[in-house]
């Protein structure tokens, strides 16, 4: 057994380091980026339980935590240099963007993991979005925000040299005070000619000191509206590929089923929603109707639908890919939701388109 | 000060702090190595619960100088969950006899928002050796996490360190405790 040769801590020592383990300050823990989400933030969401444990669904980010336990991750707003000043390449190493480098409060190398099932965010290029990055403490800066360029391979370490940057926005406002999941916000308008797989960093620079920020990102362009797969129990990635024909046909009937689950996740549950052709001919296009009564909100995109019509009178439509089904076909889709499962279901109405 | 403690040249180093008491407890252990604790009995695993509970609440955060009033009067008060999987002498029939506790622990720090699941900062296993001079080991979060649990822990319990809470009991006590703390 090998011995590990190290000072004997004192009492006051002792507890000091615990201190030290147990609390960041809040003036080295700001933000990473909530939407699109980065990955420490998206795991965090993925693993949280209500009890306060942390337990991925997420086979990346359960790999991550198992690599460097949960601390870090409950510190996912912690991505930090404080002696950033500004700088990117030749500062953060290529490969370890992510995790801003290696020299944080908190070690996140785990989180430079090269993998294809990290949280995603699906997004639609050129399109316009609300970009939210968390105020946990606030302070003036710019955040500079980059996408991998076109040709960036996915499978291997991110480098800077992958990243353009596409524009920054200073002293953004807040949607609320510290401390909690308020965020700065603006809006952008995502590159044009973006398909697939590509990454989106903010850099956080702020203006009164050198402490900055670092977020990776994961995004597929892929005519997405903020859909997030891979969190929580049943996170899938849909199939990008639009579905490439649409032959006309007569207008079908259909009818939609609810189910909530409960995921585990404080104050959420998912929703699951099978639609069905039940008519003779084949659908094209669908849109699903229900009132929640109870308050219930989304959290984030549903992921396989879009929604044309907002809580309490929701409305959901098929995406590119689902909305074609044969007499008898079934599909599915799902979202995160905000409150508690509406019990009974709510009655669901399924007209084409 | 804190800073320093924060950035030790153990840390560098990618190592966990260990005592050379430590060291002689896993030499120890050896002679243990049959012995397989199920989890400990009630009348020592909660007592030493209590007493690591107060250990980790008592160090109640002053350094939050720089951004205290932004979170309020009773913000940076910490809360534990602690739930002892071992101890060392493994044979201890009375906490007196007790050496070092090993020990999941979840903690939550008060005056960021109110809910519990949200405010937790850290958990996982850690050492605690009991005695006038308390001494508190955490295998320091990171890459290489796994092989500094196995340090501090002793093997027989390396597989209970990895593991989730026995049961809720110590973190629901911990929640009550956070909402009437904050």
């Amino acid at each position: 057994m090998k011995v590990i040769r190290t000072a004997v801590l004192a009492a006051a020592a002792a507890l000091a380091m615990i201190v030290a383990a147990l609390v960041v300050p809040p003036a080295q823990a700001h933000g990473v980026t909530m939407f699109p989400g980065s990955r420490t933030f998206l795991c965090w969401q993925d693993g949280l339980r209500d009890n306060g444990q942390i337990d991925p669904y997420n086979p990346a980010c359960a790999a991550a935590l198992a690599q460097s336990g949960a601390t870090p991750l409950y510190n996912w707003f912690a991505v930090l240099r404080s002696d950033g000043a500004g700088r990117t390449s030749g500062f953060i190493p290529d490969g370890q963007l992510c995790s801003g480098g290696t020299s944080g409060p908190y070690d996140f190398t785990a989180y430079n993991a090269v993998r294809s099932d990290w949280p995603l965010t699906h997004l639609t290029s050129g399109a316009n979005i609300q970009i939210r990055h968390s105020n946990w403490a606030a302070h003036p800066g710019s955040f500079v925000y980059y996408v991998t360029k076109n040709g960036w391979n996915p499978n291997a370490p991110l480098k800077w040299s992958d990243l353009e940057s596409f524009g920054s926005a200073a002293n953004p406002p807040q949607s609320g005070g510290v401390g909690g999941l308020n965020y700065y916000y603006w809006n952008v308008q995502l590159p044009s000619g973006k398909t697939g797989r590509h990454m989106i960093y903010i850099h956080w620079i702020r203006s009164d000191s050198n402490e900055n920020f670092y977020s990776c990102s994961d995004v597929v362009f892929d005519g997405g509206n903020g859909e997030v797969t891979g969190v929580g129990p049943g996170g899938s990635t849909p199939d990008p590929d639009p579905d490439p024909t649409v032959t006309p046909t007569p207008t079908g009937a259909c009818a939609a089923t609810f189910r909530a689950i409960d995921n585990n996740w404080p104050g959420h549950f998912q929703g699951e929603v099978t639609v069905r052709n039940t008519g003779t001919g084949t659908l094209n296009g669908w849109t699903v109707r229900w009132n929640y009564t109870g308050g219930q909100g989304f959290e984030g995109s549903p992921w396989n639908a879009t929604l044309t019509g907002q809580p309490p009178s929701v409305a959901a439509k098929n995406v590119a890919h689902n909305g074609q089904l044969a007499p008898n076909a079934s599909t599915t889709f799902g979202f995160n939701a905000t409150g508690t499962a509406p019990s009974p279901v709510p009655a669901l109405t399924c007209t084409s388109p | 000060m804190l800073d320093e403690l924060r950035r030790p040249t153990a840390r560098r180093g990618r190592l966990v702090a260990i005592t050379a008491v430590v060291a002689a407890s896993v030499a120890g252990a050896a002679l243990f190595a049959g012995l397989r604790q199920q989890g400990l009995p009630a009348e020592l695993r909660d007592p030493l619960a209590a007493r690591v509970t107060a250990i980790l609440e008592q160090s109640s955060p002053a350094e939050h100088h720089e951004h205290g009033h932004e979170f309020g009067e009773d913000a940076g008060r910490v809360v534990c969950a602690v739930d002892p999987f071992g101890i060392e002498p493994a044979d201890a029939a009375t906490v007196a006899e007790v050496d070092w506790v090993y020990a999941r622990h979840l903690c939550a720090i008060t005056g960021a928002g109110e809910d519990w699941a949200m405010s937790v900062r850290v958990s996982g296993p850690l050492a605690v050796r009991l005695g006038e001079h308390a001494q508190i080991l955490v295998p320091e979060p990171g890459i290489g996490y796994p092989e500094r649990v196995r340090q501090a822990i002793p093997e027989r319990y390396h597989e209970e360190a990895f593991g989730a809470f026995a049961d809720d009991e110590a973190i629901d006590a911990a929640r009550a405790r956070f909402s009437r703390a904050r």
